[in-house]
């Protein structure tokens, strides 16, 4: 993927469904991402996301 | 093309079954909100109270922990109802039965009658969770009110309470159960530590601290670290109470002034979770701000100042 295509763009537009998100992070191998999103979504919160340096790897 | 393949996959994956980890937080969504707490439902019965937006804002619709005890009737009933209803939610329960309960502060006395008594309680305890996702907080203050007991009654309660950790261990597989450390100011990080191992932390998740008390986070955390440095061989995962600790700790225990509420329960934040395990506006006993509220009974005011940090 192109590394100017920001992911969390359209996770940020689909904070609503977090849960869902960290599915699709999980599925493509962005553990990281997904880990983070698996916490935001427990506890009911977005913070601020940042661009994960893992995510321009794929 | 990149969104829109995202955003397909996400329909997919939505729609699929959750997997399912090993850790009850792996199997919910949330921590479990308590319908009919003691705040919650206080705040449905007064609805015209100038309190009333105040507590519910910042208390009732905040998840809060359940304490069973011998006031609940039936324990495997009571458990099995409460964490029953949670749905996809997790529920945080605190086991709050032992014997000689609360041997030094007094005011929260009582207990199971005897140690067998207390053996099929917590064992029924534990059949009532089954499979079902939980957090359990083990016997608040058990482990650090020593002082006031003897040495045999101190042999028989380390006894009970590892039995505890061992019928969670076989009976309650995906409840991550905590073994209560008392405070950070309580007992030496290195005795506490004996303790737990003695009484079985081995078998359980790990232990809590702060239960009902006033410390912050920040105290909690460094003392949960040295009461980790203190075992031989292996460490163990915390939970701290941070139903209060807004404005610290005082000095005082028993419904002191000038407290505020903490950050509400969550994973991370210093420990592996933050609990409100004490509910807030339920009284520390006849004292302090309160003296005419039994320990345990919600009292609006206490709340409100909590809210407020008055």
């Amino acid at each position: 993927m192109s590394s100017a295509e920001d992911p969390t763009t359209w996770l940020r537009a689909e904070h609503a469904n977090l849960a869902a998100a960290h599915d699709v992070a999980s599925t493509w191998g962005w553990n990281d991402l997904a880990s983070s999103l698996r916490t935001w979504a427990f506890n009911g919160d977005l913070p601020s996301l940042k661009r994960p340096a893992r995510v321009c790897e794929s | 093309m990149m969104r829109a393949l995202a955003l397909a996959l996400l329909a997919v994956v939505a729609t699929a079954p959750a997997a399912h980890a090993a850790s009850p937080v792996s199997l919910t969504d949330g921590f479990y909100v308590d319908p009919d707490s003691n705040p919650a439902v206080w705040v449905r019965n007064n609805a015209s109270d100038g309190r009333n937006a105040a507590i519910k804002n910042n208390i009732s619709t905040k998840p809060i922990a359940r304490w069973f005890g011998n006031w609940s009737g039936d324990i495997k009933t009571a458990v099995s109802g409460y964490v029953n209803k949670t749905g996809t939610k997790l529920p945080v329960l605190v086991a709050y039965n032992i014997p000689g309960r609360d041997a030094c502060g007094g005011h929260s006395g009582g207990g199971a009658g005897t140690p067998e008594a207390y053996r099929t309680w917590i064992s029924k305890f534990a059949e009532g969770i089954g499979s079902r996702p939980a957090v359990v907080v083990i016997e608040p203050d058990s482990l650090a009110d020593f002082n006031c007991m003897t040495d045999a009654k101190i042999a028989e309660r380390t006894a009970m309470i590892k039995y505890a950790t061992e019928q969670f261990k076989a009976k309650a597989p995906n409840t991550w159960a905590y073994l209560d450390a008392g405070n950070a100011q309580w007992v030496p990080a290195n005795t506490m530590a004996t303790r737990l191992n003695n009484a079985g932390v081995r078998n359980v998740r790990g232990f809590s601290l702060n239960v009902s008390n006033y410390h912050t986070t920040a105290a909690s955390t460094t003392y949960g670290n040295s009461v980790n440095a203190s075992f031989s061989g292996f460490t163990k995962p915390y939970v701290i109470d941070t139903s209060r600790n807004g404005n610290g700790h005082n000095g005082e225990w028993c419904n002191p002034g000038g407290r505020k509420l903490g950050t509400p329960a969550r994973t991370g934040g210093g420990a592996e979770m933050l609990l409100w395990v004490k509910v807030p506006g339920d009284s520390d006993g006849r004292c302090g701000k309160a003296p005419t509220v039994d320990a345990g009974k919600f009292d609006p005011q206490l709340a409100y100042d909590l809210v407020f940090g008055h």
